[in-house]
């Protein structure tokens, strides 16, 4: 049940920005692509949820190749945080979300079920009903990831095994269980979080990821990904320099050839790297200070 | 509920007024009765066919504005504003006035006129194509690299609209006395002299449409997220903009084919709808549709009682209430909303 690409090229404007990318992602783990601006990070999100068709190489999605998938069983299967959409009409909060149900053709009840659960789990009930439109940009970024989340989850009483008895017990208010299969690929879900949100969002994500499901995010702040990745993937003018574990990947002398920044390596108690800084920002308060 | 309340009272009125006014229990008899007297020919060969049309049209009108907004992400997509009524109305005029006036001189286009049920066929399909070339031109001038642009689609439905009126004027200038009244008909949008026949088809093909659009409506709601978005839900935004536009041309074009131009029904109706129930189009398309059927019944009334004897075009009155609404709208928006 893997995510798998091999030799995956990518070429937009006559550029080829991504270049022979091969990744082989479990799931139930929280996959984290960093890279300088431009490195094709975005492109590979793009690529692996097939909306970019790759020059060369391909994707399998849980074995099976995506030209093979039929639309509606991948939009089941994956799902896309890109850009924050632009909302055409006012919409309530829980409609939005409400959109990631779409490719199930669920009954109402099932879907109400869902965007409720999915609204509790981003802490977004206060929110509910409010005009998407006029929300702050780390609320639009919470619900929109409601929104994937949602796409990917079904109640339990939906699942073929599940008999007439036990889906009458499901019937009842608290008894009904959710599961969320399949991958999440993420563009930047933390870009307009404030701190405490942004890690707060990565370890929601990481515990969602299950035997069912596997998350790949693309994440700019280095210290996040350090903090709560399984693997950490570095993408380099669209190839990719490293993949591992995060303190593997994320050293301070191949991040200094890569950002071309000197950095600094904050460490816990243990010893272990918690974040990377870079010099400048100590040279610009020392700067600063000399004012 | 409320609306279709509205849409019982407005079939009740239009059945029941005119210049002969009929008390609920005549009105009763002259439906179901036997004796064939006056009243009963009234309504069952004269309002009723009207009443028909003015249903099918104002619920058909409605839920291509709402597909129509969807597709072009934007409120203001109304099928008169933007010029694809204005399509379909030169589509059928040229084929029921201009053609036999130049093929045949006059004495066809009254032949034709009078051939109820083939000329009833034959204006529908054209002004499908007349619809169908009008949204052609608008997405090639609306769109930037696939992309909906909305002062461009504005500015072309000025443009189509005042092509057509040009055409239309050309008809007007080859007309005969016949063709002269017809032409006035499609310019300001009425339901007069609607029979059985001349109903009777474009009234199915305005059903069929409304069946095509209403099976859109989990696609649109996927379009609310965009091209990209829509993608990611499965649904292919190519194939979903060729199948609304083909709905969309063959609705419009059945019911102007015999209406006219009635402007802003599509603008109004889903636009209410919309402030109320969200932008879920699931349960957006069959309120517009009843929506849409209660007040061009409604206007109809009215158009037919307010200066009786005389009958205003029940498209004037929709335009008199439509026009400053779009003002209000306009002047409303948030700023970049319409840009």
């Amino acid at each position: 049940m893997s995510l798998r690409c091999t030799g995956l090229d990518v070429v937009r404007g006559g550029r080829r920005v991504v270049a022979g990318v091969a990744l082989d992602l479990p799931r139930g783990q929280l996959h984290v692509i960093v890279g300088p601006n431009g490195a094709g990070k975005s492109s590979l999100l793009a690529a692996l949820t097939g909306e970019l068709a790759p020059s060369a190489g391909g994707v399998v999605i849980a074995g099976r190749p995506l030209a093979d998938w039929q639309p509606r069983p991948l939009a089941q299967t994956r799902a896309l945080l890109g850009q924050r959409p632009e909302l055409p009409f006012a919409m309530a909060a829980w409609q939005l979300v409400s959109l990631g149900r779409l490719p199930h053709g669920a009954t109402p009840e099932e879907d109400d079920a869902v965007v409720q659960h999915c609204l509790e789990r981003f802490g977004l009930l206060d929110l509910a009903d409010r005009d998407a439109r006029a929300l702050s940009g780390g609320e639009v970024q919470r619900v929109n990831l409601a929104r994937v989340v949602a796409q990917l989850t079904r109640t339990s009483t939906t699942a073929p095994a599940a008999d007439a008895e036990a889906a009458e017990h499901a019937e009842k208010p608290g008894d009904t269980a959710f599961k969320t299969t399949g991958w999440l690929l993420l563009d930047e879900p933390t870009a307009a979080l404030d701190l405490g949100r942004a890690d707060q969002t990565l370890q929601l994500l990481r515990s969602l990821c299950s035997a069912d499901l596997g998350v790949v995010a693309v994440v700019h702040d280095l210290g996040l990904a350090l903090r709560h990745a399984d693997t950490v993937t570095l993408l380099h003018d669209g190839r990719c320099v490293a993949s591992g574990p995060p303190t593997e990947t994320l050293q301070p002398a191949l991040v200094e050839a890569v950002w071309g920044v000197a950095v600094d390596a904050l460490r816990d108690a243990t010893g272990a790297i918690v974040a990377l800084v870079p010099k400048t920002n100590a040279a610009l308060a020392a700067a600063g200070r000399g004012l | 509920m409320a609306l279709g309340l509205c849409l019982l009272v407005g079939v009740w009125l239009s059945l029941s007024l005119g210049a002969v006014q009929l008390a609920p229990d005549a009105l009763w008899a002259a439906l179901w009765g036997e004796t064939g007297d006056v009243a009963e020919v009234i309504v069952r060969a004269l309002r009723a066919p009207r009443l028909l049309l003015a249903v099918t049209a104002g619920a058909v009108l409605a839920m291509s504005g709402v597909a129509l907004q969807a597709l072009f992400r934007n409120p203001l997509a109304d099928p008169a504003l933007i010029g694809v009524s204005a399509g379909a109305a030169v589509g059928a005029a040229g084929v029921t006035v201009l053609l036999p006036t130049l093929i045949a001189g006059t004495s066809a286009a009254t032949a034709l006129g009078a051939s109820g049920l083939a000329a009833s066929f034959v204006a529908p399909v054209a002004a499908f194509a007349g619809a169908v070339g009008a949204a052609w031109i608008l997405w090639r001038v609306a769109t930037h690299g696939g992309r909906p642009q909305v002062a461009r689609m504005l500015l072309a439905g000025v443009a189509l609209n005042a092509l057509a009126g040009a055409l239309v004027g050309l008809a007007l200038h080859a007309a005969d006395a016949h063709g002269l009244r017809a032409l006035t008909g499609w310019m300001l949008g009425s339901l007069s002299g609607s029979t059985w026949a001349t109903v009777a088809a474009p009234v199915a093909l305005a059903a069929a449409a409304m069946v095509g659009l209403a099976r859109t409506a989990s696609q649109l709601d996927a379009l609310l997220l965009g091209d990209r978005g829509a993608r990611q839900l499965g649904v292919d935004p190519d194939k979903l903009l060729r199948r609304v536009a083909l709905w969309v041309a063959l609705g419009v074009g059945a019911a102007v084919a015999v209406t006219g131009i009635i402007g802003f029904i599509g603008l109004v109706v889903p636009h209410g709808l919309r402030l109320w129930l969200g932008p879920r189009h699931r349960a957006l398309m069959p309120l517009a549709a009843l929506g849409g059927a209660a007040l061009l019944v409604l206007a109809d009334v009215a158009a037919r009682t307010l200066l009786a004897p005389s009958e205003l075009p029940v498209g004037v009155l929709t335009s008199l209430l439509g026009a400053p609404f779009f003002l209000l709208l306009v002047a409303r928006a948030r700023p970049g909303e319409l840009a």
